[in-house]
């Protein structure tokens, strides 16, 4: 009876591990563009992200209003004229870890992995697909990604004016640090 | 030439030059340092999340882009980068929060604030996720 109970408990600490749900509400996304005229960079470190381990997929969301810029026009425009986030106040990203099976959440190190899923930025969704690596601590689950959007995919119009100071290609950078839930 | 068109053609260069001043000044101006601020709000952890949680629309538009400051307890410290830190005050009843994100930290490394200190923070709010959200916070001393 006790190597019975003993095994069960085993069994189900084995579920639990790859169960378990990790998350943040201090995650960090950036994004960078160079032109020659200048560099546009907004940082967001208030970014909240749910990764479930055992389907692998994972959630984020952005208050755009949370991006700060280091001039405070560029930041006045960035809200106000191209992604008027008065009426799309929130970014947000669903999506699955498509090669679930090579992360092993209960041993320590980094692994490759591919994550595919929308992304919606000014009301606009698109399909998005990136190269990311998780990376499993005594902590949690880290998690980091580089990509590139263009801003006109999701409808975001630069006035002519300012056109040659920001890159039709904006690279992205997330950079989250998860903990488990339920803790 | 005759001193009338001088006098406007003088005046008119320094409207210029005066507003090439203002728009280069506009153009390089930085976030606000809120350290010398005054705040537009000041009320507990508490009451500011109760108002977003009773009615989020109403809310935010008293609170967004206004300067808040607010008080209550540490329940997280997070050092974000070498000079950004998040710290988020909550309430033992609520099951939310205000993560404060302060920009400007020359060592959040060393900044000795503990779990459940009661500190206040000056930021502007940005808004709602799950938690209410403030930025360009400083430590009100």
């Amino acid at each position: 009876m006790k190597t019975k109970i003993l095994l069960a408990v085993f069994i189900l600490s084995a579920f639990t591990i790859n169960a378990q749900k990790f998350m943040t509400k201090n995650g960090y996304i950036g994004f960078y563009s160079h032109t020659p005229m200048e560099d546009v960079k907004g940082d967001n470190n208030q970014v909240a992200s749910i990764l479930d381990a055992s389907t692998g997929e994972i959630v984020f969301q952005a208050l755009m209003k949370s991006f700060k810029f280091e001039k405070a026009l560029m930041e006045e425009h960035f809200n106000e004229n191209y992604v008027e986030s008065e009426k799309f106040p929130k970014s947000t990203f669903k999506g699955k870890i498509t090669n679930l099976p090579d992360v092993d959440f209960s041993k320590k190190g980094s692994y490759k992995v591919t994550v595919e899923g929308e992304l919606v930025i000014h009301g606009v969704t698109q399909n998005i697909k990136t190269p990311g690596e998780i990376e499993i601590t005594e902590d949690g689950v880290n998690a980091h990604s580089q990509f590139v959007i263009k801003p006109e995919d999701y409808k975001i119009e630069i006035p002519a004016v300012v056109r040659e100071n920001i890159a039709k290609e904006m690279t992205v950078t997330v950079d989250v640090k998860m903990a488990p839930m339920g803790n | 030439m005759k001193p009338v068109i001088r006098n406007l053609l003088l005046f008119v260069i320094i409207l210029g030059a005066a507003g090439g001043i203002i728009g280069l000044y506009m153009y390089n101006k930085k976030n606000p340092d809120l350290s010398k601020a005054k705040a537009d709000f000041a009320l507990q952890v508490s009451e500011l999340v109760s108002e977003f949680n009773q009615d989020e629309a109403s809310a935010s538009s008293k609170y967004i882009d206004k300067v808040v400051e607010v008080t209550g307890p540490v329940t997280t410290i997070e050092i974000k980068s070498d000079s950004t830190m998040n710290i988020t005050l909550a309430d033992e009843d609520q099951m939310s929060g205000v993560i404060c994100t302060f920009p400007g930290i020359a060592n959040p490394a060393s900044i000795e604030i503990k779990e459940g200190e009661i500190i206040t923070v000056r930021g502007v709010c940005s808004g709602m996720l799950m938690d209410v959200l403030l930025n360009d916070c400083v430590l009100v001393k």
